[in-house]
């Protein structure tokens, strides 16, 4: 039965060695999945230290034609004082491998940060602080809640997704 | 070289990684993430101007040195407020400290006590086209000699070292 990408990742060898030309273990799996490239490509495989039948995913479904945008900015559902705002933070039409890849930033956090949380199994990653909680998805989808007002709200939104920059992919 | 606005062929890796495959940055991974809602950001002050890393001046002071806690610091250092051309410097930069991590470890990792003066002289951040070139053939050696099972761990390892000192060596050439 084919397995998540993170399920395939947590058995990979992730030397992150690139002798199968890409630059890192997740981007070679990455390139599996969609059909791209072959497990023997990598070292491991091709030494016989690891089993391409034991690795099996489907492949990712390419984005539609949607466009990226401010999905909403309304007024919290339990707080009206405060508000909620949504966006959509799209790869260019046709990726294959959604906006935010979940699986380096957790190597690149590894729960180090205050208040920052990854989900590379669930594709989520969340701040929290008292101005206002982020959360954003693998996809591209970002939000905060709990914004004192319009103009902070987006500036948490920006300072989340640059802060996640390194692993748009 | 990625087309813009176009998927890169090597899409698939993060920007961090991207950033030292492409020196000229047109990708989409190199536009600000926020720039959807770009307009709605109001400033106050001054643009944030760039700030170079520090980067340890040997091989034995990069060896007790945590460069994934540099690189991490080089993200965050990437705030609202800095300007584009800085951004995709910080980028750049964590982009350099993430692929000296890994070659220092792969140098470590399989004795490859050969590629320290390269090591050396990409942390000290000299342009050397040569360098890049005697990389190049490295790789292309050890691609070449079929790994077996028992010494395909410090195989994995030496080209760890070799291929992630070659990205490195060519974000210096880029930055
Ligand atoms: S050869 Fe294997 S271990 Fe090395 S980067 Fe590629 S997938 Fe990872």
């Amino acid at each position: 039965m084919a397995k998540s990408l993170y399920e395939n990742y947590k058995n990979f060898p992730k030397t992150d060695c690139g002798y199968c030309g890409n630059t890192s273990c997740i981007t070679m799996l990455r390139r599996f999945c969609s059909g791209e490239l072959p497990l023997s490509e990598c070292i491991y495989f091709r030494a016989g230290l690891y089993n391409v039948n034991e690795f099996s995913c489907s492949p990712p479904v390419p984005r539609g034609t949607q466009k990226p945008s401010i999905s909403y900015i309304r007024p919290c559902p339990t707080d009206a004082d405060r508000i909620s705002v949504e966006v959509s933070l799209l790869p260019p039409e046709g990726s294959k491998y959604g906006y935010f890849d979940m699986i380096t930033l957790d190597n690149i956090f590894n729960h180090a940060v205050p208040g920052l949380r990854i989900s590379p199994s669930l594709g989520i990653a969340r701040l929290e602080s008292e101005w206002g909680d982020v959360m954003g998805f693998s996809e591209g989808r970002v939000l905060i809640r709990r914004a004192s007002n319009e103009s902070s709200a987006f500036w948490q939104l920006s300072r989340f997704v640059r802060s996640l920059w390194a692993a748009v992919s | 070289m990625p087309v813009p606005g176009r998927i890169c062929p090597r899409s698939g890796s993060p920007a961090v990684e991207c950033a030292a495959t492409c020196c000229a940055g047109e990708c989409y991974a190199f536009s600000p993430p926020d720039s959807l809602f770009a307009e709605k950001l109001g400033f106050w002050g001054k643009p944030l101007a760039y700030a170079p890393p520090q980067m340890p001046p040997s091989f034995e002071a990069a060896s007790s040195f945590d460069m994934v806690v540099a690189t991490r610091n080089r993200l965050f250092s990437i705030t609202p407020e800095t300007e584009h051309g800085t951004a995709v410097r910080y980028l750049k930069d964590a982009s350099l400290m993430l692929f000296m991590g890994r070659a220092l470890q792969g140098i470590l990792k399989s004795g490859s006590k050969d590629l320290i003066p390269c090591y050396e002289g990409v942390l000290r951040g000299k342009v050397d086209e040569d360098r890049t070139a005697r990389l190049e053939e490295i790789i292309s050696d050890l691609r070449k000699a079929l790994p077996e099972k028992g010494s395909a761990e410090v195989q994995a390892q030496r080209m760890k070292g070799v291929f992630s000192l070659h990205m490195a060596s060519k974000l210096r050439e880029c930055t």
